[in-house]
């Protein structure tokens, strides 16, 4: 067993790499805990409390700020946390190469995604776009943008879509142990036609309660080692604390663009570990 | 925003921030007690496989029979974190029943906490 002083040191980097990203400490310390002789479900245990831990930070952030869109975030929490058990019942159920692969290709798709996006700029639906079931749930919201200096008012649309595809993202999330955030922002701003930093915020919050979703599925499998799981808590939330601090102080879009490659060569690392 | 969604908000965000600053000193807490005593930090009694209802029994059986230590206090700090997001839920659902009295997000929060409710206690 690696000691608690490196993995504590190891998380806090992870922590630091997924708050520079967007994609979440998961991303790194799953990896970085196998490369170091961890086993891959015990870290995906590990990291799937960790990922609760730094939900509930960032969540906490942007709901005083009223960034998080509360409803959307609670209708799509009935699709991720049946995702989440079932991806974390696939885990408990799949062998450790699958799981190297499928974590591997995750990061590599999660990593392009972002560099994609980044050069995307969406419009978000105007009122009578938005179709009869999102209008129905009463999804619209607003927010103070303050770079804009003014509010800003959202019709989010296509709530079926979306949560047939948060069904998947909650998957993804419960298999591989990461908050898959990444994902779940894609579909509220591609599907949902929500802004950003709406779609950013409300993804922080639906994690947490996906994330106990899996965590609770590794717990009562006996694989969350408190030695491992404890270093890997604190360590991510204060990489995390550290990375959000430099990310809106010093760091510019390019920059994070370099992370996000490592990243997905980190993906691809996991995949050459798949097939030894 | 609405006054009532302004308020929704301050629930969400008073339990999440308590519910994390609560499991982070208590496993620091516990952490620095590990290391008093000890002079390591490891290491930790394994938690066998059982579900999180009982694992909080486990916690709060050995708070009330005295046998508190390190571990106690770290595996409490772990069950405040995996709490958090449920009491979430639940006074979500509390706040659209009894206050709003929006029952489509009743349902749709009720759905949510029935999924949890059975992951966490039978599972």
């Amino acid at each position: 067993m690696v000691s608690f002083e490196i993995v504590f040191l190891v998380a806090i980097v992870a922590g630091f790499f997924g708050a520079m990203t967007g994609l979440g400490g998961g991303t790194v310390i799953v990896p970085v805990l196998t490369l170091l002789g961890v086993d891959i479900k015990m870290a995906i245990a590990a990291s799937m409390v960790s990922v609760v831990a730094t939900s509930c930070s960032a969540a906490a952030m942007y709901v005083r700020q009223g960034l998080v869109n509360l409803k959307v975030g609670m209708y799509l929490e009935m699709f991720t946390v049946v995702g989440a058990v079932i991806g974390a019942s696939i885990t408990l159920a799949s062998g450790r190469q699958f799981l190297f692969v499928a974590f591997g290709a995750v990061l590599i798709a999660a990593g392009i995604s972002l560099l994609i996006k980044q050069r995307l700029s969406l419009e978000s639906p105007a009122r009578d776009q938005q179709d009869r079931f999102s209008r129905w749930l009463g999804l619209a919201g607003s927010y103070d943008d303050r770079a804009e200096g003014r509010r800003i008012i959202y019709y989010p649309t296509r709530a079926g879509l979306g949560g047939a595809l948060m069904l998947i993202a909650g998957m993804i999330a419960g298999l591989l142990g990461i908050g898959a955030g990444a994902f779940k922002v894609m579909v509220q701003d591609l599907a949902m036609g929500l802004p950003t930093k709406v779609s950013t915020s409300t993804s922080n919050m639906i994690i947490g309660v996906t994330a106990l979703a899996g965590t609770s599925v590794y717990l009562s499998a006996g694989l969350v080692e408190p030695n491992l799981a404890v270093p890997v808590i604190l360590g991510v939330v204060v990489g995390a604390f550290i990375g959000t601090l430099l990310l809106v102080r010093i760091l510019n879009e390019t920059i994070r663009s370099y992370f996000v490659v490592v990243v997905i060569l980190i993906g691809v690392v996991m995949i050459v570990q798949g097939f030894p | 925003m609405t006054r009532r969604s302004l308020d929704l908000n301050r629930v969400v965000w008073s339990i999440l921030l308590v519910g994390l600053i609560v499991s982070i000193a208590l496993i620091i807490a516990g952490l620095i007690w590990l290391l008093l005593t000890a002079g390591t930090f490891e290491p930790l009694p394994a938690i066998t496989a059982i579900n999180l209802l009982e694992f909080v029994v486990y916690v709060a059986g050995n708070a009330g029979t005295g046998e508190t230590g390190p571990a106690f206090l770290i595996y409490s700090g772990i069950a405040v974190l995996l709490f958090t997001p449920f009491a979430r839920v639940l006074a979500s659902t509390l706040y659209f029943a009894l206050k709003e009295h929006n029952w489509k997000f009743t349902c749709i929060t009720g759905f949510v906490l029935t999924v949890l409710m059975v992951i966490l206690l039978l599972v």
